[in-house]
């Protein structure tokens, strides 16, 4: 209950909210929540430029992201193939639901090779039939 | 663009794909086994049924469909590659033309037409019910895109032509907007789950950038998915799905167990480069390895089908060493020549041709005024000036040139329309006839182009009906069965020559020579040589052909042709061997409406010789001896017949004209000024009273009252608005030579 | 060069008007149906034509067209038509293979433009003309004189007028 009350607070006027966590050379930590849409999506590609050229590493917490469409899961993409191609390091930690389903239906979770956390009672919403090996070539990045 | 223009373009394009299509159907008959020509047949005849069908116009496309699938036949294998498919083939395409002729007409088409549809859709059905015999255990035949066609999917079918993937394959790539659209690729395919299965989907990203120039607005990726769909659900269900989609999306949905070659179209078809697509789908487990080079060996022309600039597949292979070298490079080649094709037409646009005319004669209007600015400059001695004029002036002149390149056009479409005549002729004449095609690419003036496609057409008749022999005579003459057939374009001192040789008989002089007697053309026992007696061919109502057959010999002979060349300034030249063969060569001039000028007077009255055919201008002196023995001067050795053009206008009279007073400046001495001009091979000199120098000038028709003029091609307007008359060097030449001659032997 | 306005017939009191321009050719007035004159034009330079028959005078620049002079004094009577000082040049459309052909008609003088009532253009003459008479297409009674109402179309006959050989084209001679 306090964590909803919190969330909802720290959307801005658009319905999304970037912050950052950690900075460094090594490592940035940010978060992303809320409308992850087209709408924003020019928003949200400047806020992780600004730090992901200054890092080495870049984690990304994606529990906040209530709404998004194929816009934000293409960002992802190019954000993990860019890493791959540059030697950098791109993870996404604790994604929302709507994540997840676009990374199952997508068949990207060995694509994005991050760690998926689904809970038990939202197991009946997934699939994951498909995309948990890594296809060469239709990635850039295939370091886990 | 409305519905009208849409379909005038619709028209337009159906005819050029026809033409193609008759163009491919004949190289078929020399390379039966060249899967290019097939595929190209193949789609060309696809593209008639789909652009037929969006104008409504049902009995084309339900004709294509039939034909279509036929091709597709022979595209697989399962229908060879005969004479007769070819034969049926070609009824199929003037088939085809006919209907779209009636339909751009406005007309319904005629009972006895539609009838002769059906025999032909029998014939063709015919060959594929050979091979459905031939492969009874084989399913029905799926088009790559005929949304009509299914397959079962738990099909039980042979699968030694089609691939091992027992599900729907379906590719996605999304126009890059769709984002701002509204509509989520993700709603599409989640809606697939609806229908069936989804086995396996993949993300294509090869499209997306690096990070930094990645636009999050703009869609870069596409999916590569397979599908397991529920049983009663078909291509058109599957494709119903991404109905909402625009049309600068790629849908392609393959059928289980669909043939390599559609998979190898399909990889064509995608943006990503082969290898790519390749990977993805071996990973995936779409296709096998085997699949997927077998694939390769089939790609032949098919990645230029798209308008992307991806690599073509083999030229990746081949880098990425997953083939040898050997194996591709003639293929390659290929592919190059016809993707280089492929970009010329691309880069081309249609443009009406009255368009360019008007144009054309705006140019000359400047041209004129051009040159009246240009003399008047001259007049003062604003050097300043006199340089801007000059400077304008070039420019003036690429502007006419450029412009009149517009219209040039190369002969070779032309050159093809006559294979299929060759064909058709020889096949009714039981005659083995070759047509060899050289300098296809040779430009001219496209009005021109259109105009000698019907003299050329007789001439080409006529030398597979009377200059070929029959195969028997040929062989009991040692010559090879086969005839050969010539046609050749190229450029030669301003004009452009065709010749048409054929190795058959050759004119036969002692027929010629008889019935010029018994026209009263020579007297019996007159001696004329070779090029005169084959010139009198070429006059009305003279034709030695002793039957008349169907093709020609219908009282309209080579006189219709020559005056046809001659209403275009060109010259027609015979030359023949007995027994050897017969070579008919047309010079005409390399354009209609501009030329480049040399500016003479003659009894006080301006006359313009084309500048391409004036070798140069010179004094002088005559022999008086020379004078007795025919009109022959001598130049730096070589022996040359000349004409004074103001005896030839002027007669007698031309003595007591005052030549003096004008131009006086140009009359140092009263040595002859002499103009030697060349056209089709031969040399005269004309004297005249005074040389002006070169100039542009726009040829201006002299009209119809003029038809039986012979010395003046046309007529110019110089910068001060005075008339110049254009001499008709061509005919002027043939005139010397022949008045010379004649006058030599009396 | 002067030019003068063209109009068709016109409706007068239910009478169908005819117009016509009229002028001089030696000592006769003849007349043509105006419907058919683009234009009159005076001085201006005729450039001659070699090997051409007398009743081709030679070509004139219009405007940046080329068009071909028919000296009336040769077609009618075979002789030269001087060219003196009122010589006009009546430009005229004849129709010709389906299309419309321009030609220039050199006459001694232009007279003036008349409307005649339809019905009092006799179309047969009852006297004798010193030209063919499939020249004439009518006669009309203009002010105590008669006026010789030509047809211009076989004046003008293009088939008829470029039917010539140039002489010294016979091969030989």
């Amino acid at each position: 209950m306090m964590d909803d009350l919190c969330f909802r607070l720290s959307v801005g006027e658009n319905g999304l909210e970037c912050k950052v966590i950690k900075s460094g050379a090594d490592v940035t930590e940010a978060e992303i929540k809320g409308d992850c849409t087209i709408y924003n999506a020019a928003e949200i590609k400047k806020f992780i430029s600004k730090y992901y050229d200054k890092s080495d590493s870049l984690v990304l917490n994606l529990s906040g992201v209530d709404e998004i469409d194929s816009s934000f899961f293409q960002l992802l993409l190019a954000l993990k193939k860019d890493a791959g191609e540059s030697n950098k390091r791109v993870s996404f930690i604790a994604h929302s639901i709507p994540v997840l389903k676009y990374i199952d239906l997508y068949g990207a979770a060995a694509m994005f090779g991050d760690r998926l956390v689904v809970k038990k009672e939202d197991r009946d919403k997934f699939d994951f039939r498909y995309g948990l090996k890594t296809v060469k070539g239709a990635s850039g990045n295939e370091s886990r | 663009m409305n519905l009208d223009s849409a379909k005038k373009v619709f028209f337009l394009e159906s005819r050029e794909n026809l033409q193609r299509i008759e163009e491919n159907l004949l190289t078929l008959l020399e390379n039966a086994h060249d899967q290019e020509f097939i595929n190209a047949l193949f789609r060309e005849v696809h593209t008639i049924k789909g652009s037929a069908g969006m104008f409504g116009y049902q009995d084309v496309t339900n004709f294509a469909h039939v034909f279509e699938n036929l091709l597709d036949g022979v595209r697989n294998g399962e229908v060879g590659v005969s004479d007769q498919l070819v034969e049926v083939s070609l009824a199929s395409h003037d088939y085809m033309k006919n209907l779209i002729d009636f339909a751009e007409n406005e007309k319904a088409v005629p009972d006895e037409v539609v009838s002769e549809g059906e025999v032909l859709i029998e014939r063709l059905k015919g060959f594929q019910s050979e091979t459905e015999n031939k492969e009874k255990q084989k399913a029905a035949l799926i088009n790559y895109e005929s949304v009509e066609s299914r397959k079962p999917q738990t099909s039980t079918a042979d699968t030694s032509t089609g691939v091992e993937n027992r599900y729907w394959h379906i590719s996605l790539r999304f126009g890059e907007n769709i984002f701002t659209t509204g509509l989520d690729p993700f709603s599409f395919i989640g809606y697939l789950k609806n229908i069936g299965t989804i086995v396996n989907v993949i993300p294509v990203t090869q499209q997306i950038p690096e990070f930094k120039d990645f636009n999050p607005e703009i869609c870069y990726i596409g999916f590569e998915l397979d599908f397991d769909a529920d049983k009663g659900i078909d291509k058109v269900k599957i494709m119903d799905v991404f109905e909402f989609l625009t049309d600068d999306c790629t849908v392609i949905v393959l059928p289980p167990h669909s043939e390599v070659d559609h998979y190898c179209q399909m990889i064509a078809d995608l943006p990503e480069s082969a290898v790519q697509i390749g990977d993805i789908l071996t990973q995936s487990g779409t296709l096998t390895k085997a699949e997927l080079e077998e694939a390769l060996e089939l790609q032949s022309s098919k990645s230029t089908d798209d308008g992307e600039n991806h690599p073509l597949l083999g030229e990746v292979m081949l880098k990425e060493k997953m083939i040898p070298e050997t194996v591709m490079e003639a293929a390659l080649e290929k592919q190059k020549e016809n993707r280089a094709k492929e970009e010329q037409r691309k880069r081309s646009i249609r443009i009406d041709a009255d368009k360019v005319d008007q144009l054309i004669t705006l140019v000359g209007e400047l041209v004129i005024s051009g040159a009246n600015i240009k003399q008047r400059i001259g007049q003062t001695d604003d050097t300043d000036l006199s340089e801007a004029v000059e400077q304008m002036a070039r420019l003036v002149d690429d502007v006419r040139d450029s412009t009149m390149y517009i219209r040039m056009v190369p002969i070779g479409e032309t050159f093809s329309t006559f294979k299929r005549t060759v064909h058709d002729l020889s096949r009714d004449m039981g005659k083995q006839v070759e047509l060899v095609i050289n300098g296809g690419d040779t430009e001219l003036d496209k009005t021109l182009v259109e105009k000698i496609q019907d003299p050329l057409m007789h001439i080409v008749r006529n030398a597979v009906d009377h200059g070929i022999e029959s195969p028997e005579e040929r062989l009991a003459m040692g010559k090879k069965e086969k005839a050969v057939i010539r046609l050749n374009a190229f450029h030669e001192s301003g004009s452009i020559v065709i010749e048409v040789s054929d190795d058959g008989k050759g004119l036969s002089r002692d027929r010629i020579y008889a019935k010029a007697v018994a026209n009263g053309l020579v007297t019996s026992g007159q001696n004329v040589d070779d090029r005169t007696l084959w010139n009198m061919i070429m006059l009305p109502g003279f034709s030695t052909a002793e039957k008349v057959t169907d093709i020609s010999g219908r009282g309209v002979g080579m006189d219709v042709v020559k005056k046809n060349i001659d209403s275009l300034r060109g010259v027609v030249d015979i030359e023949s061997t007995e027994k050897q063969g017969t070579t008919i060569r047309i010079h005409l001039p390399l354009t209609l409406a501009i030329i480049d000028g040399f500016l003479v007077t003659v009894a006080n009255q301006k006359y313009v010789f084309p500048l391409d055919m004036v070798l140069e201008c010179t004094d002088v002196e005559f022999n008086q001896d020379d004078k007795e023995g025919g009109n022959f001067f001598t130049l730096r050795g070589e022996v040359l017949p000349y004409l004074s053009l103001g005896e030839l206008f002027y007669g007698d009279n031309f003595k007591n004209i005052d030549k003096t007073n004008e131009n006086r400046v140009f009359s140092h001495d009263d040595k002859n000024k002499i103009v030697i001009v060349e056209y089709a091979r031969k040399r005269a000199g004309f004297v005249v009273d005074h040389l002006l120098g070169e100039l542009q000038t726009v040829i201006k028709p002299l009209g119809k009252l003029f038809y039986n003029m012979h010395w003046i091609s046309g007529a110019t307007i110089l910068g001060n608005g005075e008339v110049a008359l254009i001499i008709d060097v061509p005919r002027l030449i043939e005139y010397v030579g022949n008045n010379v001659k004649l006058r030599g032997k009396k | 060069m002067k030019e003068k306005r063209i109009y068709e017939k016109e409706q007068h009191e239910n009478r169908t008007m005819v117009q016509l321009l009229s002028f001089r050719q030696g000592r006769e007035i003849y007349a043509i149906k105006i419907h058919s004159v683009r234009e009159v034009i005076d001085s201006i330079a005729i450039t001659p034509i070699p090997l051409v028959p007398l009743y081709i005078k030679g070509v004139i620049n219009l405007r940046g067209n080329i068009i071909p002079v028919v000296d009336l004094n040769a077609r009618f009577y075979g002789d030269k038509g001087e060219i003196i000082k009122t010589t006009s040049i009546i430009v005229i459309e004849v129709p010709f293979e389906e299309e419309l052909v321009t030609i220039g008609l050199m006459i001694d003088a232009v007279k003036e433009v008349l409307m005649f009532p339809e019905e009092e253009i006799d179309p047969t003459p009852d006297f004798g003309t010193n030209i063919r008479t499939d020249y004439i297409s009518g006669v009309a009674r203009h002010e105590d004189n008669y006026l010789i109402i030509l047809n211009v179309n076989s004046v003008l006959d293009i088939a008829e007028l470029s039917e010539f050989t140039c002489e010294a084209a016979i091969v030989g001679e």
